[in-house]
């Protein structure tokens, strides 16, 4: 596109996942995010710093290090400046691809050479930041998933910055280019600190510009010529005039309409002019417009009888009504007591009050832009706000009950009913371009068609999706699993079943040294196994007796079965599945377990070897014969067992998904040792479930037992 | 509906409802799920195979029996029963036994489409105070005798 672009490069996100790994991070901050409770900003305050503290005082791996500043000398090589200063810009994984994580990751400018590696180490510290935790503490810590890349750009010296949107949120279906300015660096303009100069530039039919409001903007943040950046007064010829002339104005729209068009959706981009009037791109990422019109015909009125305003001025940023208690929040202090419903009224639209936006009604700003990073967190939570009202956090008292109308910018005393029961269009955020987009590819993505094995049309051929291709393969992988003995490429010596004191029939497969060499009888005994985590599996499974039925013992009281059973897809052959053989694949540092135990189905595999980063544990649990809420539970008894123990688990419905890794051999033979229990000990409780208390007695009996015979050092750690 | 055209079907509780347990389970567990349960009014535990068979029921009585071994003998009358032989050594092992060896078989079983005279008929030929009901062989929920007695005694008071 041939935008002018700081020359850089970027600190991955493998370099981030090496560096938490290489300081071991991973566990400790994982244990500070269970225990913290996201709604005690005290305690979110104090976890945030526990974990920022421990980032800065880490090390880089050696080779992470060097890497860093030979490719930083060769930016300076590049642009010809021995002692370049550069900017840090984090980009996390989710900053941008599905919920605009604005201004919850930072940035360092003009840092100098000596400033580098700390001020990386700073910005991966940042992400715990009070309103990062607050974000990542409902996905549980991961590293893979929070991994974070660090761009490292030329620093702009810039003589004036700020943010361009290529529309106009309030009013996306004009073709408006809006734009914000500031003097000096453009912290101030994204930030809100000062009241940038706002630009409005239509673009249809050629670009001119429709509306310009110049503001007082006194200070501005400069870079210091020795690196890092200070805070100056504008020059007071300067005070009052607008900090761009046209001709760049008209620049910058003509690139912003350009970049729009490249990506196929609105963009919210930052930009810099530096001394030389060149203009710069520093960021580009879409733009999140939650488009809301009035329904057709309807007219949102202007005022109501018999309400008083207590104001009629102010930016709308996001549209719509609310109403609920006014709580001013002045500084960080004010921040835990906000109550769930309240109306937000702050003094500049700072991004930390983020965090407060899940239990806001309203915002009400009295300094702000609508292109503020606040205000795109606003849009994504949809909830009406008002920024510059003017007087607004001096005049509006905490507790009294008033309406914000984000539409015409009121704010009413009391609850105005007639607002509040209108509704506004959710508008169309479904018809945006990469939604329909999508659209378009989950066609071939997400449907099955493939839904029943019996079917002729079970078949390569038949497949229509991805989900089809998945599902095919899987059935396919199962049967061979299950019918090894009769048509794999295994042969029928291969599967030795395994002589145990455990009602179940296990058979082996040696994958690779998993079983001692000389043996060869078709037997294998416990004593000949060296599969590492299929030993530590074991060890769990039959550490506390089993209280499970006999596998087939149907004589004694059996026999005097009732043939009444809770559900009606359970046939009469269905004694027969539980002969079914359990099969168990292993090799030195790996095994893959499948058991099938009547209506219960779980699969576990495992790598266990010297290097912490291959080693993982991934287990599927799925089933149950009990009525849904029943079966249901008991995925949540599992789930929330296995959680203590750093597993990250999803459940959906009866299925339970977990995983672990990353961790050295010891912790992991532990997990498996504590899963091996979990196993044996949670199949066919679904029965038992009766409700949520059940689920909480039995988790309580389970983390007693495992502690019986787990060392309780091991547990913690 | 007239209490004679009202069928077993029509005043089951359904199964989901009703507390159940593996046979296997401990006595333990069985007074962990009476005891979560005991607000809900249902006073028995519909014990299951693993194939989700219906195999017995355990009551509070059949319970207390278990935890209290004295409850099941015959003494003559005066036979002191005191604290201690609920705290006695013991107790504890016997929290652990499976709850096979303290339920009720399942004896019989009644049909939705039955009427609840018979209903009433099976519940005091065999005893109970529970009568599993099932439909086109899957077991749909239970009829309490109290639920059945009320019923009765509505139609007996209207003669």
């Amino acid at each position: 596109m041939r935008l002018q672009v700081p020359p850089g490069f970027v600190i991955t996100t493998r370099a981030y996942v090496d560096f938490m790994r290489y300081n071991q991070m991973d566990l400790y901050i994982r244990q500070q995010l269970d225990q913290v409770d996201i709604k005690n900003y005290d305690a979110l305050l104090e976890v945030s710093g526990n974990i920022q503290h421990r980032i800065l005082a880490a090390q880089l791996p050696p080779d992470l290090k060097a890497a860093i500043i030979d490719h930083y000398q060769l930016l300076c090589q590049h642009t010809g400046s021995p002692d370049l200063k550069v900017a840090l810009r984090s980009s996390a994984i989710k900053e941008d691809a599905h919920a605009s994580f604005a201004g919850q990751y930072s940035s360092f400018l003009n840092v100098p050479a000596g400033g580098i590696l700390e001020s990386y180490k700073s910005i991966i510290g940042c992400q715990f930041a009070p309103r990062g935790i607050f974000y990542y503490k409902d996905k549980k810590f991961h590293i893979e998933h929070m991994a974070m890349a660090v761009g490292m750009q030329a620093m702009v010296i810039a003589r004036a910055s700020g943010v361009a949107y290529s529309r106009d949120p309030s009013q996306p279906e004009a073709p408006h280019i809006l734009i914000n300015a500031v003097r000096g660096l453009g912290t101030y303009a994204v930030e809100g600190k000062v009241k940038p100069d706002t630009y409005c530039v239509s673009a249809d039919p050629m670009m001119k510009i429709a509306d310009l409001q110049p503001n007082q903007q006194d200070i501005m943040l400069s870079a210091h010529v020795d690196g890092w950046t200070h805070q100056e007064a504008v020059p007071t010829d300067q005070i009052g005039h607008p900090c761009l002339n046209d001709s760049t104005v008209l620049e910058l729209a003509t690139q912003v309409n350009r970049i729009e068009q490249h990506y196929g959706q609105p963009q919210d981009i930052e930009w810099a002019v530096d001394q030389t009037e060149r203009l710069f791109f520093l960021q580009s990422r879409p733009l999140r417009l939650t488009p809301k019109t009035l329904p057709p015909g309807e007219i949102w009125p202007t005022r109501i009888e018999g309400h008083s305003k207590l104001f009629d001025t102010g930016t709308v940023v996001n549209r719509g009504v609310a109403a609920g208690p006014i709580y001013r929040v002045l500084n960080e202090k004010h921040m835990a007591a906000f109550p769930e419903g309240g109306v937000l009224v702050i003094r500049h639209s700072d991004p930390e009050y983020a965090i407060l936006l899940k239990r806001a009604a309203a915002v009400v700003a009295e300094v702000g832009s609508p292109l503020s990073h606040l205000a795109t967190v606003v849009r994504e939570y949809n909830i009406p706000a008002i920024f510059n009202v003017t007087g607004a956090a001096g005049c509006l008292h905490d507790g009294n009950i008033v309406t914000v109308d984000g539409v015409y910018a009121n704010i009413y005393e009391g609850r105005v009913e007639e607002l509040l029961t209108r509704q506004l269009d959710q508008g169309s955020f479904s018809s945006t371009q990469i939604v329909q987009q999508l659209k378009d590819i989950l066609k071939y993505v997400t449907p099955l068609h493939l839904t029943d094995p019996r079917s002729p049309s079970f078949r390569p051929s038949a497949c229509r999706t991805l989900h089809d291709i998945t599902r095919f393969c899987h059935e396919v992988a199962m049967q061979t699993m299950f019918n090894l003995s009769k048509d794999s490429h295994f042969s029928e010596h291969s599967a030795k079943r395994l002589v145990a004191h455990v009602p179940l029939q296990w058979w082996v497969i040696d994958l690779k040294d998993g079983i001692h060499k000389e043996h060869s009888k078709k037997t294998v005994a416990l004593e000949d196994i060296r599969s590492i985590p299929f030993l530590a599996l074991w060890e769990g499974m039959t550490a506390l007796p089993w209280k499970g039925p006999p596998p087939v013992d149907t004589k004694g009281f059996l026999a005097t079965m009732l043939k009444a059973s809770m559900d009606p897809s359970i046939e009469p052959a269905v004694g027969k599945r539980f002969v079914d053989r359990n099969y168990i694949l292993v090799a030195k540092n790996f095994c893959n377990v499948s058991t099938r135990l009547g209506f219960h189905f779980s699969t576990l595999e495992s790598y266990v070897g010297d290097h912490a980063n291959q080693n993982y544990v991934s287990f599927v649990f799925t089933g149950g014969g009990a009525d849904d809420a029943r079966r249901n539970r008991r995925a949540q008894l599992i789930a929330r067992l296995i959680d203590k123990f750093g597993f990250r688990v999803e459940v959906k419905g009866n299925s339970l998904f977990a995983r672990i890794e990353g961790y050295p051999a010891d912790l992991i033979r532990i997990r498996l040792k504590i899963l091996g229990h979990i196993i044996i000990h949670t199949r066919q409780l679904d029965m038992a479930m009766y409700n949520d208390r059940m689920v909480d007695w039995y988790l309580k009996e389970n983390i007693k037992a495992i502690k019986s015979f787990i060392d309780r050092d091991n547990i913690d750690s | 509906m007239s209490h004679r055209q009202k069928k077993l079907r029509d005043m089951i509780i359904p199964l989901s409802d009703y507390p159940h347990m593996p046979y296997w389970a401990t006595l333990k567990e069985a007074v962990a799920q009476l005891n979560v349960a005991y607000d809900t009014g249902h006073h028995t535990v519909l014990v299951f195979d693993e194939g989700y068979n219906l195999v017995g029921m355990l009551s509070q009585v059949d319970i207390l029996k278990g935890l209290i071994p004295k409850f099941a003998e015959h003494y003559s009358e005066g036979v002191p029963i005191q604290w201690e032989n609920l705290l006695e050594a013991g107790t504890e092992k016997r929290l652990d036994l499976p709850i096979k060896d303290f339920m009720c078989e399942a004896q019989t079983l009644a049909d939705g489409g039955d009427n609840l005279l018979k209903g009433a008929y099976l519940l005091v030929q065999t005893q109970s105070s529970l009568l599993p009901v099932i439909e086109a062989e899957k077991l749909i929920g239970v009829v309490r005798i109290g639920d059945v007695f009320h019923e009765i005694t509505n139609a007996v008071l209207k003669l």
